[in-house]
């Protein structure tokens, strides 16, 4: 009897310390906007509870923490940490790791676990949703994201499709850009939407042709062989690679704009 | 003995434990709860969590010997070096575990930073009463010694490196490997490996062990030579284009020059990073075991 007295004092008391140590439980700490110190909280909250449901709540208000105040990578590795069978719970985690990759930039994780959410859940839900049309945006999956746009009644009206692609929306595919350029110098330059890019790659290594092929026929085979034909072959495969660099730019620029008319459309 | 008689005596009992509970809290020892979740902090690499928590613990409480511990090592483990050697200082004599591994830990953070005298310093103050204590502080020195390339404390300290016991055996294998290395170094002479490019484009890195770079330096040379002499031959010593070429083959024939020289000092620098690296390696490794 005296040694549970013993033990209750002892966790009283050592529980006690610890909130004076941090001045508060996680819910008011993050009530006050000090989420650090609220993200702590809830870590000790989910260390001393006494069930793995509960303490995986604590964790997950410890995540919320962290995406307050920006810190996306902190708050995935909280969320990774949790275990639960919860279904409501699970639910809520998914959404959120999904939300946390796609802040972080990790469009195909993020787009993976939205999928598992649709797998657990057969009802339509608006914000998966819309995280999915965001993603397949970021992934360069345009048609995708158009289709489950319009196959979406429940995020807006019907004209949100025409929005988002109004004007010049093409994918420019990066290989083929490439391919381009090594066909023809200069062509993959204006086929990833840099015409004039394109007119100086092109004139650059015409000129390069032009000077090998005059040292050489001047008889000056070791200039016309070496520097002409080296810097050619140096251009010719730098731009090839630059045209590629510049479709991935181009598609990644026209996803921002499709993102930013999405949730311009969908407020 | 009624029941109300036990009922007060059980009160008396439990007043009593918690008067000595809030004594051990204000005293400098850390609760035990806080001392648990700074451990699981420290599991779960929440290290930064773990400073935080430290500091509030310290505005409540006061600093004591454990939370300059546990800050220390929460600022090691984010590489604060500076700012975890300042916490391990402060760790006092009256716990010898605690005194131990903050003298070893500041040890080799200092020996991390250049700071080898104060690494020797913190060394010395370990008190090696076991003889596991013993060993790391004998092996720990003998790292100081090869990092200030003082090859004769290194050798005074090879008795006792020799009976270090089997837990340190492949510290100190590596530490046989990088002394013989150090003492049988052959250093390349920069002006020699500058005055062989002098002569032949490329040799000086042939020289200094780089034989694929010396063969592209001597081939990319024979290139700019040839079209430089292809203008001389074909317009003349004052053409445009023989100054072209020979211009640019005597700049890069003696940019080769430096470049051989350079080479030469990078290589030697090269060779102290890579032992250095190893040295502290092999310090590292046994206090990380050690003290985990």
């Amino acid at each position: 009897m005296k040694l549970f007295y013993f033990i209750c004092i002892f966790l009283l008391g050592s529980s006690i310390a610890n909130s004076q140590v941090l001045a508060g439980n996680g819910d008011s700490l993050f009530s006050k906007g000090e989420f650090e110190l609220a993200a702590l909280a809830f870590e000790y909250q989910a260390f001393s509870a006494v069930d793995k449901d509960s303490s995986s709540e604590f964790l997950f208000k410890k995540a919320n923490c962290y995406k307050a105040i920006g810190e996306y990578q902190r708050s995935l590795e909280v969320l990774n940490r949790i275990r639960t069978n919860d279904r409501d719970l699970k639910k809520r985690l998914g959404y959120e790791s999904a939300l946390m990759y796609y802040l972080t930039d990790s469009y195909q994780l993020s787009y993976n676990e939205l999928l598992k959410l649709k797998l657990q859940s057969k009802e339509f839900d608006p914000s998966i949703a819309q995280l999915e049309v965001l993603n397949l945006f970021a992934l360069g999956k345009w048609e995708e994201a158009k289709s489950l746009i319009v196959a979406d009644t429940v995020n807006g009206a019907s004209g949100i499709a025409e929005y988002v692609f109004a004007g010049k929306i093409k994918y420019k595919d990066p290989e083929k850009a490439y391919k381009l350029s090594l066909f023809l110098p200069g062509i993959g330059q204006m086929y990833s939407g840099h015409f004039f890019k394109g007119v100086v790659s092109a004139g650059g290594q015409a000129g390069l042709v032009a000077f090998s092929a005059l040292s050489i026929y001047n008889g000056y085979f070791w200039t016309g062989g070496m520097t002409g034909v080296a810097f050619f072959y140096t251009f010719y495969l730098g731009g090839a690679r630059y045209a590629k660099d510049l479709a991935i730019k181009h598609n990644q620029e026209v996803s921002q704009i499709l993102s930013q008319r999405y949730l311009k459309a969908i407020k | 003995m009624t029941i109300g008689t036990t009922m007060l005596k059980s009160s008396l009992f439990g007043a009593l434990c918690w008067i000595a509970f809030s004594f051990q809290v204000y005293s400098q020892k850390m609760s035990e709860g806080g001392l648990e979740f700074v451990k699981h902090l420290e599991k779960i690499e929440a290290y930064s969590e773990c400073a935080l928590f430290l500091d509030k613990y310290e505005e409540v409480y006061n600093a004591s010997d454990t939370t300059c511990l546990y800050q220390g090592r929460a600022a090691y483990f984010t590489k604060q070096y500076h700012k975890s050697i300042s916490y391990f200082k402060q760790v006092s004599e009256a716990n010898q575990s605690y005194w131990n591994q903050s003298r070893f830990y500041a040890a080799w953070q200092s020996a991390n930073i250049g700071e080898l005298v104060q690494a020797k310093n913190f060394l010395h103050e370990v008190r090696a009463s076991d003889q596991v204590a013993k060993s790391l502080k004998t092996l720990e020195l003998a790292g100081v010694s090869l990092l200030e390339r003082d090859l004769k404390t290194y050798e005074s300290l090879l008795f006792d490196l020799n009976n270090v016991g089997f837990d340190f055996q492949k510290n100190v294998e590596a530490f046989d490997f990088v002394y013989d290395r150090i003492k049988n170094q052959q250093k390349k002479s920069p002006f020699l490996a500058g005055l062989f490019s002098t002569i032949v484009p490329g040799a000086g890195k042939m020289y200094q062990g780089n034989v694929a770079e010396g063969t592209m330096a001597m081939a990319v040379s024979a290139i700019m030579a040839s079209q430089a002499y292809e203008g001389y031959r074909k317009d003349g010593v004052e053409s445009a284009r023989f100054i072209i070429f020979g211009s640019l083959f005597s700049v890069f024939y003696v940019a080769n020059i430096w470049g051989s020289v350079v080479s030469v000092k990078v290589e030697n620098l090269h060779f102290n990073q890579e032992n250095h690296e190893t040295v502290l390696l092999h310090m590292h490794i046994p206090i990380r075991l050690q003290y985990r």
